[in-house]
């Protein structure tokens, strides 16, 4: 176990590797100069060009690779090429909220897909079946944006019960910082309990056709305990894994919801940097972005053995 | 007979299963009666109906598909169709435990041996996790399986077919129940083991005087252990009698033909060719208007095709036979 912990984290190296060689190049694969959108319209090109040696621009793209990844393994992922702080410091800044939204979107989407799989596998054919899935098919189909404001429209415009938009730090108080986030997490986490209950029923479906959940059910246990102890179990891996592809689309969806309810996190920082051609700062939150789902998908690989013991590392 | 009411008493049970081709009669009028400490074996070819008849006494067959229409189930006084799924649930496992055909399947891959007896002894004697731990080493002792410490805390993965039907035994008898139904228990297993499983199924029926309900195909399996034999065809009783008056004298021409399909040790090529029984068992869709085994039986005459015979007594006065010419079966054949 260790010793595949350690082979798997080696093995993040290279793909880290790769992903930081793809992240740098965009700077020569987008079209525009940064320079020119720095320095503003009324720039002569000879402001320009002087922007642009300031910036480093003008060094071989070996070169500025080469002291980028020198900073990034030290910790440095650069200078804002607009606020001129470092990206580190941005980053962190931005970090609690985004980490709340997507803990809190996860929490629902399994909160909501694993009942409703499992419920749905039980009674497959059956009415809560059917109009799970119908929720399932519903709910992966519409965009996270069309969804957000709807909720926004039902809750804060008619209902008139949660904020609109915005975000309240966990410092200032839990009430004013669930009711901020209630929203943004529930857009986010439907669409991806939609994914997890389709998986989650049809990996209890293929389980509970198995000798054994007969076994179980002639010892004289319960439907919930056959159900929980018995199917789960041996159905987690699919589960597991598909939690973790739903992270990816956690990610993705971040950027847009943190846009729609106008919430300070990384998705808005990406957004932001992204028209400003802040560079340096696409770089590090992309890297950032990726690390993150190398962890995750390293821990959902480590899960398996939890789950089933014939895996054996 | 006894004067005492028999154990288990199944009266007139009626199962069906709706399939998109119409309803599947796979059990009809299907009446046996099981005494304490009793072995009856229930005997018949694939989809006869013998696998139904004992997932319906346990009430575990799928609805739906599958319905228990009629009939009754008495078990020490209370009919088991008539009980809440909580009563069933209280009773299943811990009175009437069963073993299955397939114990590479039958166990659950990610618990560990000791969970899986635990678990049924935990549930109905109420004991704290360390006495069922206790309580399934002692079953594994009792079923002989090697090393049992170390079983204990093995996944049925790291054990052989015979090691995880050993552990289905174990399981099985973990609340000592009073019936066993044992469903094909040594089918999937090869001969060797078949014969050490067989032995070991003996040993606790003088043990512990379980009762059993054994389903099986196999012939050589009833005589060596049942008492009793009932033989079922396309999900009817067409004959039952003492397990030696069956084997020497059948008197329904399927069981005969089902003791000219059994190979026999000791005999010499010529003289007993291995016989088998043509065409296949009929659809249950429709009903049947003689006996459904006419068009496959060598003795069938014209009323066989057009009035379904009964169960009637025959010499011995525990032995039944539903033929019209079970009285010509009893004269010597060739």
């Amino acid at each position: 176990m260790l010793a595949f912990t350690m082979r798997r984290l080696l093995a993040t190296v290279p793909v880290m590797a790769i992903v930081a060689i793809i992240v740098f190049s965009l700077l020569y694969l987008t079209p525009g100069d940064p320079a020119a959108v720095l320095a503003g319209e009324q720039a002569t090109a000879a402001d320009i060009e002087r922007l642009r040696i300031a910036l480093g621009l003008d060094q071989p793209f070996l070169t500025r690779f080469g002291q980028w990844i020198g900073g990034v393994v030290q910790g440095d992922l650069g200078t804002s090429v607009f606020s001129r702080r470092p990206v580190m410091d941005l980053i962190i800044q931005r970090l609690e909220p985004t980490i709340a939204l997507t803990v809190a979107s996860l929490l629902i989407a399994v909160a909501i897909a694993l009942p409703l799989g499992i419920i749905a596998a039980w009674r497959s054919g059956g009415i809560v079946d059917r109009v799970a899935m119908s929720f399932a098919v519903l709910g992966f189909s519409v965009p996270v944006f069309v969804l957000s404001y709807l909720l926004i429209m039902l809750f804060s415009v008619e209902l008139k019960i949660l904020p609109v938009q915005g975000y309240v730090p966990i410092a200032y108080g839990i009430g004013p910082f669930l009711s901020h986030l209630i929203l943004p997490a529930l857009s986010l986490g439907i669409v991806n309990a939609a994914l997890i209950a389709r998986i989650t029923r049809a990996a209890m479906l293929e389980v509970l056709n198995q000798d054994y959940i007969r076994v179980a059910r002639a010892k004289g246990l319960s439907v919930r305990k056959v159900l929980l102890k018995h199917a789960l179990k041996n159905a987690a891996v699919p589960i597991v894994t598909v939690i973790g592809i739903s992270f990816a689309l956690l990610i993705s969806g971040v950027v847009v919801t943190e846009t729609v309810f106008n919430i300070p996190g990384l998705g808005r920082l990406t957004v932001d940097a992204i028209l400003r051609r802040d560079y340096p700062v696409i770089q590090g939150v992309i890297l950032v972005f990726s690390a993150t789902y190398v962890v995750v998908n390293l821990l959902v690989d480590l899960s398996y053995g939890l789950f089933d013991p014939r895996i054996k590392y | 007979m006894s004067a005492k009411p028999p154990l288990l008493q199944v009266s007139n049970l009626g199962v069906t299963f709706r399939t998109e081709h119409g309803t599947v009669r796979a059990l009809q009028d299907f009446s046996y009666e099981l005494d304490a400490g009793e072995t009856l074996a229930i005997v018949g070819e694939s989809g006869s109906g013998k696998s139904v008849g004992a997932l319906a006494l346990m009430r575990l067959i799928n609805d739906p598909p599958g319905r228990i229409s009629d009939g009754s189930i008495l078990y020490e006084g209370r009919d088991l169709l008539t009980l809440s799924e909580a009563q069933m649930q209280q009773l299943r496992g811990n009175d009437i435990a069963m073993i299955f055909q397939e114990p590479m399947t039958s166990l659950n891959p990610v618990l560990t041996v000791a969970e899986q007896i635990g678990e049924a002894v935990q549930l109905h004697q109420k004991v704290d996790a360390a006495a069922a731990r206790n309580r399934a080493l002692e079953m594994l002792q009792l079923v002989q399986l090697s090393e049992p410490e170390r079983r204990l805390d093995q996944y049925p993965h790291e054990l052989s077919g015979g090691m995880c039907q050993r552990v289905m035994i174990a399981m099985a008898l973990a609340c000592t129940p009073t019936i066993l139904v044992a469903d094909e228990p040594t089918t999937a297993l090869d001969v060797t083991i078949q014969a050490q499983i067989l032995d070991l199924i003996h040993d606790i029926k003088q043990r512990l005087g379980t009762a059993i309900l054994l389903i099986t195909h196999d012939l050589g399996v009833v005589a060596e252990l049942a008492d009793r034999v009932l033989v079922i065809y396309a999900g009817r009783k067409i004959e039952e009698a003492p397990v030696r008056t069956l084997l020497q004298s059948p008197r329904h021409p399927y069981t005969l033909g089902l003791l000219g399909a059994m190979p026999r040790l000791g005999a010499t090529k010529d003289s007993t060719r291995l016989t088998e029984i043509p065409g296949i068992v009929p659809s249950l869709l429709e009903p049947i208007a003689g006996c459904a085994f006419a068009p496959r039986c060598s003795f069938a005459v014209e009323r066989c095709r057009t009035e379904a015979p009964q169960l009637r007594q025959q010499g011995d006065a525990k032995h039944y036979a539903a033929c019209w010419r079970s009285d010509d079966l009893a004269q010597p054949t060739t």
